[in-house]
């Protein structure tokens, strides 16, 4: 590289630096949105389904119904919502989504129980949101189990048949590297992914466009500076800005969210800087080929926002993901990135194990500014 | 007249730009195709690594149970240092040991464990395979501790139990598709209709335009009706293309409800967010502040609508937030009118309540826009 190259990436990146200084919003947006997004995420971002607002129709009324649904909304996962008269009301309920499960014990519950058979009662679970359909079907499955044990025990006690095991299998369930099941310890990381994917595409996003909008672009075609020192200067100060984000990010994860950091460093870090590297380039490739700056941020909103929140990993394991999701979650940079963020936060493995996802991410990033290079042009057309 | 005039001008400009016009095309289409496609939040087929030390019939009939759709086995595991491996490299879900003589010690009356390890890192998997597979070996132990005790299955039906009848309402299968596609049409009606109207605004005074049109005979009121009309009649018509190719086309999902109702709240949802849009369009100063500010807005109405992430789990103090997103109010009205058949006297309280929030925006928008424009 001469030393002439140097210079003229050196001014293109101070003018681009100046402009972004000397408008003070768009500075404080900068830094101020990823921090504001992570604190809300950071602490709402809950995926657990508790207190499911629940409503009941008893119509037995009996110390047997009682003790049925005593035990059930007890729980954490259910809170009892609404004590229902009738049927229709508890659907219409259903329907506006007040309560997401009704409970109906029909008139001699107790009686049928007692007469020693089967005693129905009716399970009205809302399917509206899969997911917690089947978590609610599966938490009323297994509270039914243990209430019939109980059941079943005190049934064989009068008949003298005491101390019977009657559950031989017990299932010790461990969660690795999060044993108590927290949400924010895999949430929070992961935002990480989904903020360092919308902020630098946005703000990289506006970097040639801009100067196509205003006109000064002409300036740079005419100038002797070529077409890869020019969006190498455009991009570095967008490389500077987002990693001063990384680390306050990564400070708020661990002092303010008390996410426990096992990993290295180092190794995040590195991780970091290539994928800024990547999902600046994405904003650059958007600069490259729109033609004005609205285009250009109503595109990369479009292919930033829900990508990284669907496809990342972070609500949902890749592997778990439908075909198509899958396809799109390959083409994303963020999921190796979520990789290496959950690596190094939450698994400590090294480059040894996750060594192809900095190449994957990197290639990504480097096909990127090449692609912006052949898409941005020196002349119209 | 001269509303019209506008319109088709905005309309022209939408067009024009090539760009604009194929990502709102994509985002409406392919973006909602692949989130119902591709986004599954119930557990599938969820990859599972075995250590049987047992090798036994029933050590084979238990973890025959363990089995699609849910789960299939990945791995036959040959040490504990190998489960850690393929959990740390994301292989595979969990793993399930089967200790020595687990057999021999069921026989002898014993109580035994199997151990389950889950990646702790993949929540909504591995709580949904941790209750799955408690369900499925205390059922297996339960039975086999009947026969062993010698309790007959005759015996059995004579034992008072409570029959749990469940039925699952509006999405009997509990198929993704219903909602995550239905949920990402919402969203892109969100942002697009935000980002289309704040642009819209800004766009004239960062080009110079805005003084031309100032010293027009058009008012600058209508400026304003002009550009959220075109807001609210395209994404209109983009909706259309979605339910009817991709929500009712590709998923087959029935509408319960009014389709007049949807769309009429449709409409005045995109009139909310088109109030957020005028609010941020007097926000910034110049073009290039739209897009940080719009994620901004986005981001936090995204995710308090309930959607992803349920009302119930938030934190105490953020749930009054959630009022604050309009999205809340039509997510919880468009799933009610489109899955729960829910009619218009069931839901009209949402309905002012959205009108009134989205108003709120519109009022807030419109005296800083009237402030900076005069």
């Amino acid at each position: 590289m001469s030393k002439e190259s140097l210079n003229r990436i050196r001014a293109v990146s101070s003018k681009e630096l100046k402009e972004i200084l000397r408008s003070p919003l768009f500075l404080l947006l900068a830094h101020f949105v990823p921090i504001a997004l992570f604190l809300v995420f950071g602490f709402g971002l809950s995926l657990d389904v508790e207190n499911i607002p629940t409503a009941l129709l008893d119509m037995d009324r009996t110390q047997a119904s009682r003790e049925l649904i005593n035990g059930l909304v007890k729980t954490k996962y259910f809170r009892l919502q609404e004590e229902g008269t009738d049927n229709h009301q508890l659907i219409n309920l259903l329907k506006r989504g007040k309560i997401r499960l009704a409970i109906i014990i029909p008139p001699q519950f107790r009686k049928r129980l007692y007469q020693d058979r089967a005693s129905p009662i009716q399970v009205l679970i809302d399917g509206t949101y899969p997911y917690r359909g089947l978590v609610i079907k599966n938490y009323v499955a297994a509270y039914l189990t243990s209430f019939n044990l109980k059941l079943t025990r005190d049934w064989l006690n009068r008949r003298g048949m005491t101390s019977l095991n009657l559950q031989p299998i017990e299932l010790e369930t461990r969660f690795l590297y999060n044993p108590s099941l927290v949400s924010s310890y895999a949430l929070v990381p992961g935002l990480l992914v989904v903020i360092l994917m919308m902020n630098p595409a946005i703000m990289a996003a506006l970097a040639i466009v801009k100067e196509k909008d205003y006109g000064t672009i002409y300036t740079i075609y005419s100038s002797p500076i070529t077409r890869w020192e020019f969006l190498l200067g455009k991009v570095i100060p967008y490389y500077g800005l987002n990693f001063i984000n990384v680390l306050v990010l990564f400070l708020l994860s661990i002092i303010l969210f008390q996410v426990p950091f096992k990993g290295s460093l180092a190794l995040l870090l590195l991780g970091s800087v290539i994928y800024i590297f990547t999902t600046t380039g994405m904003g650059l490739v958007v600069s490259a080929f729109t033609r004005s700056m609205v285009a250009a941020q109503i595109v990369t909103i479009i292919i930033t926002i829900i990508p990284s929140f669907l496809y990342s990993g972070l609500l949902m394991p890749v592997s778990n993901l439908g075909r198509a999701g899958e396809i799109e979650a390959h083409l994303f940079p963020a999921m190796y990135y979520m990789k290496i963020v959950q690596g190094t936060y939450s698994k400590v493995i090294g480059l040894k194990e996750m060594g192809t996802n900095y190449l994957v991410v990197l290639a990504y990033g480097v096909a990127l500014f090449c692609l912006g290079l052949v898409l941005f042009k020196k002349r119209e057309g | 007249m001269r509303l019209l005039f506008f319109l088709k001008k905005e309309a022209l400009q939408f067009l024009r730009d090539k760009a604009i016009f194929l990502f709102v095309l994509y985002a409406f289409t392919l973006d909602v195709y692949i989130a119902g496609n591709g986004f599954i939040l119930t557990l599938k087929n969820g990859g599972m690594g075995l250590f049987d030390l047992d090798r036994t019939v029933m050590s084979r009939e238990i973890t025959q149970r363990i089995r699609e759709p849910y789960f299939h086995w990945e791995e036959e595991i040959g040490s504990s240092q190998e489960t850690l491996r393929l959990l740390d490299q994301g292989k595979i879900l969990g793993a399930l040991t089967v200790p020595p003589n687990f057999q021999k010690r069921l026989y002898q009356g014993r109580t035994v464990s199997l151990q389950l390890l889950l990646d702790g890192t993949q929540i909504t998997s591995s709580t949904l395979a941790s209750a799955y597979i408690a369900q499925i070996t205390g059922d297996y132990g339960q039975k086999f501790a009947m026969k062993y005790h010698g309790i007959s299955s005759s015996t059995l039906a004579h034992m008072p139990q409570v029959d749990g009848r469940t039925r699952v309402l509006f999405n009997p299968n509990l198929e993704d598709p219903y909602f995550t596609a239905l949920d990402e049409l919402f969203m892109v009606v969100t942002m697009i209709s935000i980002i289309l109207s704040a642009t819209a605004l800004v766009r004239e005074r960062d080009y110079g335009t805005l003084e031309q049109l100032l010293v027009s005979p058009i008012k600058p009121r209508q400026i304003i009706q002009a550009k959220i009309l075109f807001t609210i009649i395209t994404l209109m018509a983009a909706s259309q293309i979605t339910l009817f190719l991709v929500i009712k086309g590709a998923f087959g999902v029935p509408m319960e409800g009014s389709y007049l109702l949807f769309m009429g709240v449709t409409a005045l949802y995109i009139f909310s967010c088109c109030g957020i849009g005028l609010l941020i369009a007097t926000l910034a100063q110049r073009l290039g502040q739209i897009g940080l500010l719009t994620i901004l807005f986005l981001a936090p109405i995204l995710f308090l609508s309930g959607g992803w992430v349920p009302t119930e789990a938030m934190p105490r103090w953020m749930v009054p937030l959630t009022y604050l997103s309009p999205l809340k109010y039509y997510t919880d009205l468009g799933l009610g009118i489109y899955l729960r058949g829910e009619t218009l006297s069931l839901a009209w309280r949402e309905i002012l309540a959205m009108a009134a929030v989205g108003s709120g925006y519109f009022l807030c928008g419109l005296v800083r826009f009237r402030k900076i424009y005069r």
